[in-house]
This record gives structure tokens, sequence and C-alpha cells, in this order.
């Protein structure tokens, strides 16, 4: 392993030289042995940029690693904007710059086994971490074949666009190039999955272009679920704005769909077949094999964790948050893995200087875009309950069903800022 | 000047770093539960907000915040998304953010 970690100035990210000084002048007592903690972070998300940089604001002593793939994130949030064409795919891209100014060391490499009992990560490019904690935020895996034909190669054909990225790119592409009378297919899978109002956002923006420059074209949703997230407010928009231009069937109409035959853009459900134009299929998802092969994920495919730290209930010093946490009543949602990811870090920053984690709440709130200037939103406050994470009742919930244009201009604003703010503490 | 400077650290280090004195003074773990119930919060308020953004909170009295804060929960003040947050949190939560958020000064 590596010896000394990158530390460059922190002073920038205490925001003054007081307290840079402060921090530098306090007597160190982070563990026994007197040596700095080492925490090991698996994943750039929001959930694993945000627990890294964080960990060193709550203690800049501890030494923390971050190890991603991918040298630059396309954010999911708003990446229904840039498929429907109203943003650039610019927009989605970020790197890690500013997380490596903060004195994270970053390591552009795939963890590939984590061993809990020797408490080290293998990366594909032959590097060995060694760590006192460790930190898994590695989002989500798709269940292929799930869907009897949707495997990695079908979703050349038919995108997912569940990770931004290329398949942002290439949904976009297909919806461009689409008859003018033709058909957008959108399966979406049964809870829980990655960003529940998700898909209905991308149906709404989908459905915006179509309006605008296919108006003959339509979207059609083939749900595995009886309901979604914030349905009564989408379906009441969709009619005002978009007439009968999306139609959506719940599982009772055809059943989920269960087969595709990509080469012949063809989807499969119980009662019938449906041959469609542009196919976005989501698949079932669940915690990505570097955290199931770690044991730390139970029968429901995704990581049970301590509703207070986050620390895995089933491989003690490993703390999972984000999507492939199972964090009770939090959507799994960039907001989730950004709350999570600050309280976390508080946590164990505490736990490292002997202190016992205390009891908080957390929020979640998930703006979608119904058009550009028509937003609405899903709040929740949570808290620990028993063994899980539980939302605290008489609070939080939807948009009204009833508000002005003002209202929900006002929202849509707000869906803007949101991702200003998050994307400039997370990776400025 | 010590005292100031640890004042400091409270507020831009929320876990508290001190740990030689054997009996931790209360006030670092109330400063920690305030930092901690502030963390989301900051999910959508920033330091320096523009126009047409999330209002700041940074820096403002503390009874300024807690009234606004009490005023989206009781539904006295309409906000978009505020009253459903603010209806999640306790009097002494919200006496905590609200000092929390006062001490954080304003923009950087």
């Amino acid at each position: 392993m590596s010896s000394a970690p990158n530390t460059p100035s922190r002073r920038r990210f205490l925001g003054t030289a007081a307290a840079a000084a402060v921090a530098a002048g306090l007597p160190v007592q982070l563990k026994a042995a007197g040596s700095p903690a080492r925490v090991v972070v698996i994943g750039g998300g929001y959930g694993g940029a945000t627990v890294a940089r964080f960990l060193l604001a709550a203690d800049p002593r501890i030494h923390v690693t971050l190890i991603e793939p991918n040298r630059a994130l396309y954010s999911c949030p708003f990446s229904n904007a840039v498929i429907a064409g109203l943003k650039p795919y610019s927009m989605l891209r970020f790197g890690y710059d500013g997380v490596a100014a903060t004195g994270v060391r970053l390591v552009f490499d795939k963890a590939t086994r984590v061993d809990p009992a020797a408490k080290t990560v293998r990366t594909e490019g032959g590097q060995v971490f060694s760590y006192d904690r460790l930190i898994m935020a590695p989002g989500i895996e798709f269940i292929w074949n799930a869907i009897a034909g949707y495997d990695e190669a079908a979703a050349e054909i038919m995108p997912h666009a569940w990770k931004a990225g290329p398949q942002t790119l290439l949904l976009r592409k297909q919806i461009e190039q689409m008859p003018d009378d033709g058909v957008v297919a959108i399966a979406p899978p049964t809870n829980p999955f990655r960003c529940p109002p998700g898909p209905y956002e991308r149906a709404s923006l989908i459905a915006y272009y179509l309006k605008k420059h296919k108006p003959r074209a339509k979207v059609l949703i083939l749900d595995s679920k009886e309901s979604f997230s914030k349905d009564l407010l989408f379906r009441r928009a969709w009619k005002e704005l978009y007439g009968d231009r999306i139609e959506w069937h719940g599982i009772f109409d055809f059943g989920p769909v269960i087969a595709v035959r990509p080469k012949e853009m063809v989807l499969v459900t119980e009662k019938r077949e449906f041959r469609v134009d542009v196919a976005n299929i989501i698949p079932p998802q669940r915690a990505p094999a570097i955290a199931q092969d770690a044991g730390l994920a139970d029968e429901t495919g995704w990581c049970p964790i301590d509703p207070v730290t986050f620390e895995s209930r089933l491989q003690p010093g490993i703390h999972v948050l984000g999507d492939a946490s199972i964090a009770g009543a939090m959507p799994k949602s960039a907001f989730s893995a950004n709350a999570q990811g600050k309280v976390c870090a508080m946590q164990i920053a505490r736990l490292l200087n002997g202190e016992a984690p205390i009891q908080t709440k957390l929020i979640n709130v998930c703006y979608s875009l119904v058009a550009p200037h028509y937003g609405i939103s899903v709040a929740g406050v949570y808290r620990p309950g028993e063994g899980i994470i539980e939302e605290v009742e008489n609070a939080g919930g939807v948009s009204p069903t009833h508000a002005s244009e003002k209202f929900r201009r006002r929202e849509a604003g707000y869906a803007e800022s949101w991702f200003r703010t998050i994307t400039e503490q997370v990776f400025g | 000047m010590r005292l100031f400077l640890l004042a400091i650290a409270l507020v831009f280090l929320p876990a508290p770093l001190i740990s030689a004195a054997q009996d931790r003074p209360p006030a670092q773990t109330v400063e920690a539960k305030a930092a901690l119930l502030a963390a989301s919060c900051s999910g959508c308020h920033v330091r320096a907000p523009t126009k047409d953004g999330f209002p700041s909170i940074y820096g403002q009295p503390a009874a300024e915040i807690r009234d606004l804060l009490l005023s989206f929960r009781s539904g006295a003040r309409e906000g978009t998304v505020m009253n459903r947050i603010a209806k999640g949190y306790d009097n002494a939560e919200i006496e905590l953010l609200a000092h929390f958020f006062a001490t954080q000064g304003g923009p950087q």
C-alpha cells in the first residue's frame, strides 16, 4: 500500500484560516495507537463523494481514500431533461478535482474484492488498501435476464438509461430518430428501485418533446406496479399538459413486461405483445457484486444497516449508504445518498474519536419536472426507528394536488436550484 | 482568544476534536447534535444563494430562523416544500437548528 496520502490544502475546504489553524493546534487523539485512522470509500457517486469529503470536514486527521472506476460522474438527476433534449449532456458531467482538493485520495480503479476479516480492499488494477473502517456506496447493479431476453447486449438496443452516460445519449438519439407517429415504451420495475419518480419524470419530459416535435407520437408506460410515486400529481398534470399522449398501464391491465425481443422491438406482457419504436426498459436492481460478495446483502439483494450509523448489520466495520443500502423509508435518491453521506461521515468521525453516535433526523426531497416550468416534489423527514429508518409521522408528503401555475413554476425553479446546490457541494 | 478559536472549531468542525477531557462538556454534544440535524438542510440551502434559489439560512438571527420554521410548521407561512419538512421537527430540534444556522455566518 502506498505510504503518505495526498495532503493538498485543507484550508480551502475548511473555509477560513482560523478554522484550519484551530484544527492544526488541537490535541490529536484519534486512535489509541496514535496513528490516523484510515477510511476507504468505495464508489464516487452522490453518496460516496459526499461521505468522503465530509469525513475530512468532520475530522481532517482521518486518511480518506475514495475508489471509483470512472474519471467523471454523469449525473442521473437531470438526465431526463437531457433525454428530452431540454438540457445539454455536458451539464451532467462532474469530475473529481474538487473532491481531491479537499484531501481525499482519489484512486481511479475498480474495487473487486473486500475481505472483511483482513480489512482490505483489492482492485482490478492490483492495488490493495487496508482500512480501519470501510464505507460502501456502490450504487446499483441490474438483474440481467430477470426480464427474459433483457441482458447487457439488449440494453444497447433497448436502453435503460438508469445509469447516466452513454445510455443517456443512446436513448436521446433514439427518441430524436423515431417516426413521427411512433411509440416510446417505458417499463418501470417493482419497488424498491433507484429513483421512484424517475420513470414518470422521464415520460413527462419525453411527452413535452413529442408534443413539440412529433405530435402524433405517444408514450406507453407498462408498469409492474399498481401505483407510483406522486402518481396523482403526475397523472393530473399529464392530462392537463399532454392530453392522451402518455398512456400508463398498471400491473393489472396487461401484467408486467416479462420478456423482450430486442431485434423485433417487441415487449411481451402476460396478456399481449407490444411492438414499439423506442423501448426504455428499467430492469429490477440490487446491490452490486462488490457488496454481495462481501456478505453485505440479505435475501432482498440490498444491504441492511444500522439506522443511526449506517454500519452493516452483517459485517461490522463496514458502512453502506445510498442506493445499495436498505435505508428503510428513505427512497433510493441522490438527495438521500447525500444526506446519508453527511450524517454517516459525522457519526464515523465520532466513532473514530471514541464517542457515541447521536440519533438524528434526515430529509429527502425529490423534485420532478413534469414540464420545464411545472415542478412537483415529494418530501420526507426520517429518523431511526426499531432497527430501521422510519418516516416521521405527520410530516413530509407531496406537492398540493391543486396549486397555482406560480407554485408549479417555483418548484421547477427549485428543482434546478437543488441540482446546482448539490452538485456544487458534492463535486465543487 | 483560545475560547474564540474553540467556538469556531465547534461551528466549522461538527465532530468534537478534543478528547483530552474525561468529562465531555455538554456544549460539544449539543453542537454535534445540531450539526447532524442540520446536515440534511444543506442539500438545498447554500451559503450564497442566487436570485431564484432557496433562501439563505446562514447567519440569520436565531430568533428569525426559529420563527420561520415554526410558522412553516403551523402553516401560518406558505412555502412550497418547507411546510412538509418543518412538520418533521419538534420545538427542541427547531431551537437547535436555529442556533446552529445563526452561528454559521453569511455567504463566503
